[in-house]
């Protein structure tokens, strides 16, 4: 049994790098996503495809071999180890849910998950959500909708939502592609300059480069053919879930005493986003 | 047809308006004859030698890349929809231009005049190759969807190719950003611009501005308060959906060793400390009330036989009857002992009587003989408890002499 799981497993792994060399080959972040939802289709059928091969004879066997007992501490296991690594905000791999929590339940993998999910909705109010259907990354994120006139939370500010939602919505209003130039200047027009330490964001680049990409809220792509090498911002797969451009919208018109749906492409794309947020 | 020529000493950003009216003469083209008159389009001098002068080159040279710096630095002030900046740079271009020493030449292809009716200007593209060294203007005409014909081909020959290659830099910098302006133009709905927004979010944030602010472009006056960042925070936090960081309401229990080992450390060192401290104080009190208890003692009893032979100097004082004391077998020890020193400095004296019994009595200092020629009698007393018995009932001794000293406080 330890010996069809593990060519189960060799079989989905070696899915995952074919897709993951397709992706490569592709241009723009456009693009990308189009490709990434196809193979997403693509994908889930060939995991179901092997569950269902495996559903016959192994699921059997793994619900028999473990107790509803031990199945229901498996998945509070993972719950709880999904709610610690989101305190980093850094996403969660599957790769990792399965070598540190699940090992031998593999084959009842989808089960186990299903109810994880339904326990972040109905007891957490919590919602996890497939960021790269390539590599399987997961985040958390809310499922509950902010009310205007409540703070969202009861803790202080975290200063760096300030920063990342300036350079989110630079981005946005910009088309969505920058060069680093533009962040760097309007930051420093902020008081916050990439070249000094800030008083509360510390190696400002740092944190813009490094932590904000490394939680996929920014992606930060070498421009080719550059030559001194420059780089262009976008948004990042969590920011992608996890942002409202229509609230970032309504701010920013807001700030500006504009009505949002002045700017005509923004809107629109906003709107799309929205819908289809809700339909998932 | 006229005999007009058609004459465009234009920049290439004008080239789009100049093309409309296109008919011209055929003209030979004479590339490398700068003396024609026909070429004096260029410029003032429009002759080899001012032109070929190195320090005038050097000159545009260096004006050419200010101009470049001043794009590439200033790109976002230039993308900014509210300023003609760009616009200032590429006249600033075109003067340099016209200054310099670009000839043009012009070569027109012969036009049939009756498919001149079909003229229609399609499009109309202009681009500099350096390496090409002219340019290529051309105009489409189109009847019925079909390409009739291409017409029109000027040809720029560029003497001065370090000049022509800076100018073209400036060019591309220039279409870039001019195409990205236009674009925003073209946009639906408004341009945004990052400059405004930034201002917008500072006076969000709280900017205390300056009372003598100059206010002048890209001065950095004013400073932010305390908790700015917060307050952007919180009015954003509305725009995602973050699930908040899972923590331990009571925090998490965890047993840490390393801080009580601080603390004994740090009460171990403490006493030890006041410990040594009093330790040498200990001793010296110890030593001094070990020596003063002896010299106090051996005084006191010289006081008290002084006081009694003072009383009555005749009567000598039995040497038992003085030291012992008839409650306390040790008081007398100690007496004794006591007495031996008064006797050992020679303050008393002690002798025998009639009686053979031995008697003591202070020595009188007149009679003290200095130098120490004094016969020194040695004799050692022992006395155990059974003769102190004996002695206080044979000299019935009721009461000691030498009264007992008050208890030290020790």
């Amino acid at each position: 049994m330890s010996i069809h799981f593990v060519s189960v497993s060799c079989v989905y792994y070696s899915q995952g790098s074919i897709a993951m060399s397709q992706k490569k080959k592709a241009v723009s972040a456009s693009q990308n996503k189009t490709q990434r939802r196809s193979q997403v289709c693509l994908d889930e059928d060939d995991e179901d495809a092997h569950f269902s091969q495996i559903t016959s004879s192994q699921v059997q066997r793994a619900r028999e071999h473990f107790t509803p007992v031990q199945i229901d501490r498996k998945v509070a296991e993972v719950v709880q180890f999904i709610l610690i690594k989101d305190q980093k905000k850094i996403p969660i791999r599957r790769a990792d849910i399965g070598k540190h929590v699940i090992k031998e339940y593999k084959g009842i993998y989808t089960e186990i998950m299903n109810r994880v999910c339904r326990t972040f909705e109905q007891v957490f109010g919590l919602q996890l959500v497939e960021i790269d259907p390539k590599n399987h990354i997961y985040i958390l994120i809310n499922k509950l909708e902010p009310i205007h006139g409540e703070p969202v939370s009861m803790r202080p500010g975290n200063p760096k939502t300030g920063l990342l939602f300036v350079i989110l919505s630079v981005i946005f209003m910009k088309g969505g592609v920058i060069k680093e130039n533009l962040v760097w200047n309007t930051l420093k027009k902020l008081r916050v300059d990439p070249g000094e330490k800030h008083d509360e964001f510390g190696d400002v680049k740092k944190v813009v480069t490094d932590e904000f990409v490394r939680q996929k809220y920014l992606e930060y792509v070498k421009i080719p053919h550059t030559e001194p090498v420059e780089y262009e911002f976008r948004w990042g797969l969590r920011a992608e879930k996890e942002v409202s451009k229509l609230k970032l919208l309504e701010f920013v018109g807001e700030l500006f005493g504009q009505d949002p749906q002045s700017w005509t492409q923004q809107f629109r794309e906003a709107s799309t986003a929205e819908t289809s947020s809700q339909r998932t | 047809m006229s005999d007009s020529k058609r004459r465009s000493r234009g920049n290439q950003e004008e080239s789009a308006g100049t093309s409309n009216g296109l008919g011209g003469r055929n003209r030979p083209e004479r590339p490398g004859d700068m003396a024609d008159e026909d070429d004096i389009g260029a410029g003032p001098s429009g002759i080899s030698e001012e032109d070929d002068d190195p320090t005038r080159r050097r000159e545009i040279r260096s004006k050419y890349r200010d101009l470049i710096n001043q794009v590439q630095q200033n790109r976002e002030d230039m993308l900014n929809p509210a300023n003609n900046k760009l616009t200032d740079v590429l006249e600033e271009a075109n003067k340099l231009f016209a200054n310099g020493i670009i000839f043009l030449h012009y070569i027109f292809l012969y036009l049939p005049t009756e498919l001149m009716q079909f003229r229609q200007l399609v499009g109309c593209m202009a681009w500099q190759s350096f390496a090409h060294t002219y340019f290529i203007f051309y105009v489409l005409y189109l009847h019925d969807h079909l390409l009739l014909g291409c017409y029109g081909l000027c040809l720029l020959s560029v003497r001065q190719a370090r000049e022509a290659a800076l100018d073209a830099q400036l060019l591309v910098l220039a279409t870039d950003l001019g195409k990205e302006k236009a674009s925003q133009l073209h946009a639906e709905g408004s341009a945004f611009d990052p400059s405004a927004f930034a201002e917008h979010l500072l006076s969000f944030m709280g900017l205390n501005r300056l009372e003598d602010e100059s206010g002048q472009d890209g001065n950095l006056e004013g400073y932010l308060p305390q908790g700015a960042w917060q307050r952007l925070a919180k009015r954003s936090e509305y725009c995602f959906k973050t699930a908040p960081s899972f923590h331990y309401m009571l925090g998490s229990f965890l047993a840490e060793p390393p801080p009580p080992r601080q603390r004994v450390e740090r009460q171990r060192k403490v006493p030890s400390k006041e410990a040594k401290r009093i330790m040498p104080t200990q001793l010296k009190k110890m030593e001094e009330s070990h020596q003063e208890a002896t010299e106090k003692e051996v005084e006191r009893i010289l006081g008290c036989l002084q006081s009694y032979f003072a009383d009555d100097s005749e009567e000598p004082i039995s040497y038992y009857e003085f030291v012992i004391d008839p409650n306390s077998f040790s008081r007398t020890v100690e007496n004794i002992f006591h007495t031996s020193f008064l006797i050992r400095d020679g303050l008393v004296r002690m002798y025998m009587d009639t009686d053979g019994l031995p008697c003591i009595a202070p020595v009188e200092e007149g009679e003290m003989e200095p130098g120490g020629a004094v016969v020194r009698h040695q004799c050692v007393i022992s006395i155990n408890q059974e003769s102190w018995r004996e002695i206080i009932d044979a000299f019935d001794i009721k009461e000691a002499l030498i009264p007992a000293p008050e208890v030290l406080s020790q």
